[in-house]
């Protein structure tokens, strides 16, 4: 097995400076980094679609298209499901213009290598060959891991070639114009795969090699990360940017070592991955101007209350990087709207009689600038109240079809300004419990809210719980303790704390200790384990953005809540940091992989029998996913609280437990990738066509 | 140089051989090419049978919606020539559904089955007990289109 070792398993203390070689800087740590990042990529890589999912994915791949050819305005459409408008696209001064440049920008180095690939082979061998040669390298690598080289090189090398043999003769044309929206795709698919990486780096860190790859393995095969991974949306790359800012916060808690930087001197290292991470936080602006400012500013709270140095020269440090991460977005706002707090998101949303033609070539003919309705745009970012009473107007011609309910969604988000937002959340108060419950616990159908009409009336909107049923281990471990506490009772509670690692509250306090405990408070957050500190800021992330969407959940086209994707990486994280989860999935191993194997095998078998035999529709089978992976939720919640209060000694319980929970879940994407949802040509055929063989695909 | 190397090595030359082979710059081939689904064909049928009636029954799991299930088509061909399609149609005026669904007919076929999913609809939006539902299905190319089955039923809307 794993052999305990490497960077990641030395407590960060002991790490020395002459230790501060490459191996320190290097991406993926270990063997076993590089092995869970390749198989992450070929897993989430293995369903994927060519196509387009969510209608605004045009425009962003018309912006990539764009700056491609060396401008921000969009002088072409390259793709369309039909002449006209398309949700994304935005008008400023008479010039249309993409919502999102950062995702545009970011996925250039894999349209240009596309585009060079696709110049001497076909697009859907390259995508094929690419993913068979991913297999070869991710099975020599985890012959690498495990020390058995030659068998695991010789058997992926088999592999990986007739995967690509069965994939050409299966293989159907994929238009080589599509380069824009593979680059997108390709961009998402590996930001799944740094998520996987840097979450085996963190959890790894505090707990070891084994800990680390089974929550990096966890992230693609028990969250629906894996179903976004090929959608080319914003979500997979905000909770990449969410995994490595929870795993450079964890790292750089200790100073560390001093290393050489041109320029500037020695300069500890810690410094470096802080100013690295604002830099991050700030691109996440780029592509989401809220998720960014959410991203940077819960980042900095927890960052300056923990962090071991706050000397003038970190505070430079982390100022230049927060600039130069937020170069980027501001100098794109600036040069679309000319106005550095104002994303292109933010502008006019592009209607027909806006004066600009998309010709039947898809050539974009600019008309006179219109003066009045652009001039608009520019004026009333400031107030919030002058753009909550427009929406009526884009509300009326966006009832219908799906592309313009996006485009409604956009003027939900543009009327959410800090007032829009306050006031809303005041005046529904009273939703707020159901709000919640549908958004997090069940989801059934959602009376208010959800305009199901654009998806068919389809009920396919689950909820948290319902889509990453793993966060059971999270409430059990909770529930667990309160329960251990009452049986122990308060004289130990002392005595527990010191030892748990998940807190408490409560107790008998009077007025001074609370007094003097909020005064020593900070000091004991600064002076705290790195561990829990990392944890503070995984919840601070998780309840940023629920915080952040909360007056737009629930909401139609959400599928797994996707607006809270981000947050996956930090929930996985915090499952991996519970005493109970943990101990159980090192202690029993084969447990959680025999619960995990068990349960896919049982699942797939009980869906080729019954759903023939029920035949639901495709908001009925996926209800009853959602209903089947809350009983495992709850299942998952029991165990691993009864485990937590010592009512079960079995550590193999709560382990079987977590993975059959990752089980429902791996169930559930695959099926919604290759039954319930398909969009596009499967850029592995062969995989679709051996799930058809297994009635998986049925 | 161990066997395991070699053979990694020739899958990857053999990859990217085939890819650089199958390339345009190669010379495009067709592997792989799928023929396209429409010919010159015609078939003939022997018998037209729905799987079942359609109906409007509530739906189960929790989606709080009324659901028209509409059962596949099965087909069977006394002859058939060239390549055509079967076009099955099933149309509920009154409430603007309207959905196609094809199958390809190959030379030699004998059986065809077409199938569609159901059609969710919100409870309230079904204000009549029962609704006309129009069936059709067709066989269809670039040289004919010939309507094998037409039927207008009359379906109720399931309590609950």
């Amino acid at each position: 097995m794993v052999e305990p070792g490497g960077v990641a398993d030395e407590p960060p203390a002991e790490e020395k400076e002459a230790n501060s070689n490459t191996r320190n800087w290097s991406l993926f740590g270990d063997s076993l980094g590089l092995a869970v990042f390749c198989c992450a990529l070929a897993v989430a890589g293995s369903t994927w679609q060519v196509g387009f999912f969510v209608t605004d994915t045009y425009a962003v791949a018309n912006g990539l298209v764009n700056v491609a050819e060396g401008h921000l305005t969009i002088d072409r459409i390259e793709y369309s499901l039909t002449l006209g408008s398309q949700p994304g696209l935005h008008v400023v001064d008479g010039y249309l213009y993409a919502r999102n440049y950062g995702q545009a920008v970011l996925a250039l180095p894999a349209y240009y290598a596309l585009e060079a690939l696709t110049a001497v082979a076909r697009l859907e061998l390259v995508l094929a060959g690419g993913w068979s040669l991913l297999v070869v390298a991710a099975c020599r690598q985890v012959g690498v891991v495990l020390d058995r080289r030659p068998t695991f090189r010789t058997a992926g090398s088999l592999l990986g070639l007739g995967c690509f043999g069965a994939s050409v003769a299966l293989a159907t044309p994929i238009d080589a114009e599509l380069t824009g929206l593979v680059a997108l795709q390709a961009l998402s698919l590996c930001a799944v795969a740094v998520t996987a990486l840097a979450l085996y780096r963190l959890a790894g860190r505090f707990h070891g090699p084994r800990v680390g790859a089974i929550a990096g393995a966890g992230t693609v095969l028990a969250t629906p990360l894996w179903f976004w991974a090929a959608v080319p949306k914003r979500h997979a790359l905000t909770a990449a940017a969410v995994a490595v800012l929870l795993y450079w916060f964890a790292v750089s808690r200790q100073s560390g070592p001093r290393v050489a930087v041109p320029l500037l001197g020695r300069v500890r290292k810690a410094v470096i991955l802080r100013s690295l991470a604002y830099a991050l936080a700030g691109l996440v602006a780029w592509v989401h101007a809220f998720e960014g400012v959410v991203l940077l500013g819960t980042f900095a709270l927890a960052d300056l209350a923990t962090a071991s140095t706050t000397s003038r020269r970190a505070l430079v440090a982390v100022a230049v990087g927060a600039s130069v991460g937020l170069a980027p977005f501001v100098a794109t706002n600036v040069l679309v709207s000319g106005n550095p707090a104002e994303p292109p998101r933010l502008t006019e949303s592009y209607q027909p009689r806006d004066d600009v033609e998309i010709g039947p070539g898809g050539a974009v003919q600019s008309g006179e600038p219109a003066g009045g309705g652009t001039g608009q745009s520019g004026a009333s970012t400031g107030g919030g109240s002058g753009e909550t009473g427009d929406p009526g107007g884009g509300g009326t011609g966006s009832t219908g079809d799906g592309p313009s309910a996006v485009g409604a969604l956009a003027e939900r988000v543009r009327s959410s300004s800090a007032f829009g937002y306050a006031s809303k959340a005041v005046t529904q108060a009273n939703e707020a419990p159901s709000r919640l419950y549908h958004t997090y616990l069940r989801s059934g159908r959602i009376e208010s809210g959800v305009r199901y009409g654009v998806n068919d009336e389809e009920t396919i909107e689950l909820s948290l719980a319902e889509s990453l049923p793993l966060v059971g281990a999270l409430a059990g471990a909770f529930v667990g303790g309160l329960a251990l506490r009452l049986r122990t009772g308060w004289r130990s509670r002392r005595v527990e704390s010191s030892l748990r690692s998940d807190g408490g509250t409560g107790g008998k306090w009077s007025a001074g200790r609370v007094l003097g405990a909020v005064r020593r408070l900070p000091g004991r957050v600064r002076r705290g384990d790195p561990a829990r500190q990392t944890d503070g800021l995984a919840l601070a992330v998780f309840a940023g953005f629920a915080t952040l969407y909360y007056p737009l959940l629930p909401l139609h086209t959400q599928l797994t809540v996707r607006y809270v994707l981000p947050v996956v990486p930090a929930l996985v994280y915090l499952v991996a940091r519970r005493r109970t989860v943990r101990r159980s999935v090192t202690a029993a191993t084969r447990s959680l992989v025999a619960g995990y194997a068990l349960a896919l095998v049982a699942g797939v078998a009980a869906v080729a029998v019954a759903f023939p035999a029920i035949d639901p529709a495709i908001g009925e089978a996926m209800q009853l996913h959602a209903l089947v992976d809350l009983a495992v939720c709850g299942a998952l919640l029991g165990a691993v609280a009864a485990t937590r209060a010592g009512l079960a000694d079995d550590t193999r319980l709560a382990a079987a437990a977590v993975g059959v929970a990752g089980a429902v879940t791996t169930l559930l994407v695959v099926r919604m990738q290759l039954v319930y949802f398909e969009y596009g040509t499967y850029a592995v055929p062969v995989v679709r066509r051996v799930a058809d063989a297994l009635a998986v695909g049925v | 140089m161990d066997a395991s190397r070699t053979v990694t090595l020739l899958s990857v030359a053999v990859v990217l051989g085939t890819l650089v082979v199958t390339g345009p710059l190669v010379g495009e081939t067709d592997a792989g090419r799928a023929p396209s689904e429409l010919g010159e064909g015609t078939a003939t049928v022997e018998r037209v049978q729905l799987t079942d009636s359609p109906s409007f029954s509530p739906g189960r799991f929790g989606t709080g919606v009324v659901y028209l299930r509409v059962p596949d088509v099965a087909v069977e061909f006394a002859s058939t020539t060239g390549r055509s399609r079967l076009v099955y149609r099933v149309a509920v005026p009154a409430l603007d559904f309207d959905r196609v669904g094809t199958a390809a007919v190959d030379p030699g076929t004998t059986h065809r089955r077409v199938g569609m999913s159901d059609r969710a609809f919100d409870p309230d939006s079904l204000d009549r007990d029962r609704y006309r539902v129009n069936v059709t299905v067709r066989v269809q190319s670039f040289s004919v289109d010939r309507t094998v089955f037409q039927r207008n039923l009359t379906v109720e809307v399931a309590d609950g």
